[in-house]
């Protein structure tokens, strides 16, 4: 597979990976801040509910693509001037551009844009998912180490 | 004769010409509108003084004064700073029923700062010196608690009950949206208090330890409309994506947020599994898609309802235990609609939304 080629199914892969667990991190956070509530919640619900979330992906995917693309580049210059794991640091990227984006959305936005990250848990969750796409991205690219 | 024809109609002519430079008006069949002042910057709440003078608030914390058309130069004084950020600022004004005796208003507004912000109630006398107010006797009746972080959802529409005591809605503060079911909580509440901020006796949950006592009613949203017609509470709250509603509130019940609701997360992700839930109170109506309902008011045995986003004004039918929705009226109003109420002339008075905001009239010419 072309190298460029290879980018771009791993950049697709690591957003869609991302994305969907992202959002069933978020949905299983909404669902616990309502148990929290004494509301029951019961194991089909929850499902329905999970499944039912994924309605969120066209407007996640782009955001999710775009925080890739601007982390993975940053990555590439790093794992080229300092050197290291590369799919440590891509790992690492994917967290911290899921985690940076949604921390400008509140300063913007001056609210948070997805329930589920409302509370820390719920942040670390969604930056555990970018952390998911990174090492997506890295193993799809693995054979390309010159690129980003 | 002719002479004093012509004349006449120079006359009239020159009056019409003169009224439409100062008033733009629209009108219809059965109505028609116009501007009585125009240039507010966020206006969010109107009152009218006994003396025909119109108080409006402005979010960016004036209060401005409205006389024979003309916003006087001088706004009121002596206004308590308040948290103008997101939907945060001065929020509602109202007069007290007893406010040719004792010239008490009740204003409500965003208290606080970006670390820690609430909504606030005070209490002010109203004195009156040559062409201007000021707001003497401050007293803070009540800031609602926990602080909240995100200045947004913070509601604050005010309603007196017949014996005196204060409704005040409080926002759930978007973030904070579980805090609307705990008792311990003042967020996405209705409380009510006395005139001195004291907590009425009959209150739903005095008596229940660890529940706020000011608590009236709970599991509400962003709510920025309450009125009180024939004993009755009206109210109707924001929903978010989805889930707008008008409810009759009765002290002591859940009215479900966001345990219930019709309405998802601005970006399609579920709020809850759930449109109905034991002892959570469903709503009379239900706008999903959303309007966005600003404000309300009870005249002429209908309720009256605007929109922001839908940027219109709904017409209501209600029999006090039920609401029926007739649709849009007065659709020659366009934009953002803030505020509505009935002035002293018993007719309808509009505000608009936005930073060169409007108060208009509605003459309605076949009042049923």
């Amino acid at each position: 597979m072309p190298n460029f080629l290879r980018h771009i199914v791993g950049l697709v892969t690591a957003t869609l990976t991302t994305s969907v667990v992202g959002s069933v991190f978020s949905t299983q956070s909404v669902i616990s801040s309502l148990q929290s509530l004494d509301v029951d919640v019961p194991l089909a619900t929850r499902l329905s509910m999970t499944v039912g979330d994924l309605a969120i992906l066209p407007s996640l995917l782009p955001i999710v693509a775009m925080c890739f693309i601007v982390g993975f580049i940053v990555t590439a210059f790093c794992v080229r001037y300092i050197g290291g794991n590369r799919t440590a640091w891509h790992i690492v990227a994917g967290a911290v551009a899921l985690i940076t984006t949604l921390l400008i959305v509140k300063a913007v936005l001056l609210i948070t844009a997805i329930a589920g990250t409302r509370s820390l848990l719920g942040l670390l969750s969604f930056g555990f998912a970018g952390a998911i796409g990174g090492w997506v991205y890295a193993k799809i690219t693995t054979q390309t180490s010159a690129g980003i | 004769m002719k002479k004093l024809s012509v004349t006449l109609l120079l006359l009239t002519g020159l009056a019409s010409a003169a009224i439409n430079a100062q008033h733009s008006a629209t009108e219809t069949d059965d109505y028609y509108t116009s501007v009585v002042a125009s240039g507010f910057d966020q206006a969010w709440a109107h009152e009218f003084l006994p003396n025909g003078d119109i108080l409006v608030t402005e979010r960016v914390g004036n209060i401005k004064v409205v006389r024979d058309g003309k916003i006087l130069s001088q706004a009121v004084s002596n206004v308590p700073e308040s948290y103008y950020a997101g939907q945060g600022g001065l929020l509602d004004i109202m007069l007290d029923s007893d406010f040719s005796n004792n010239r008490t208003v009740y204003l409500s507004y965003a208290f606080g700062s970006p670390d820690g912000n609430a909504t606030r109630l005070i209490s002010a006398t109203l004195d009156a010196s040559g062409d201007s107010y000021s707001l003497d006797n401050i007293n803070t009746l009540f800031t609602a608690s926990p602080l909240i972080q995100t200045p947004q959802h913070y509601s604050g529409r005010i309603a007196q009950m017949d014996d005196g005591s204060l409704l005040l809605t409080i926002g759930d503060g978007f973030d904070y949206r579980e805090q609307a079911q705990r008792l311990d909580s003042h967020l996405g509440k209705i409380i009510r208090i006395n005139r001195d901020g004291s907590v009425p006796a009959d209150n739903p949950f005095v008596a229940q330890q660890g529940a706020k006592p000011e608590i009236w009613s709970y599991g509400h949203r962003n709510h920025q409309s309450l009125v009180i017609a024939d004993g009755v509470v009206y109210q109707n709250e924001h929903g978010p994506k989805g889930g707008d509603e008008v409810n009759i509130i009765e002290a002591g019940l859940n009215y479900g947020w966001p345990v219930i609701t019709q309405g998802r997360d601005y970006n399609g992700a579920s709020v809850t599994p759930y449109t109905e839930y034991p002892d959570m109170q469903q709503p009379l109506v239900d706008w999903t898609p959303s309007i966005a309902p600003s404000s309300m008011t009870f005249h002429l045995n209908k309720l009256y309802v605007t929109s922001l986003a839908e940027e219109s004004i709904h017409m209501l039918t209600t029999d006090g235990e039920t609401i029926n929705d007739q649709g849009i009226v007065f659709e020659a109003i366009e934009g953002r609609i803030r505020d509505i109420s009935v002035g002293l002339d018993n007719h309808l008075y509009v505000l608009t939304d936005g930073d060169q905001a409007e108060l208009i009239k509605i003459t309605q010419t076949r009042l049923k």
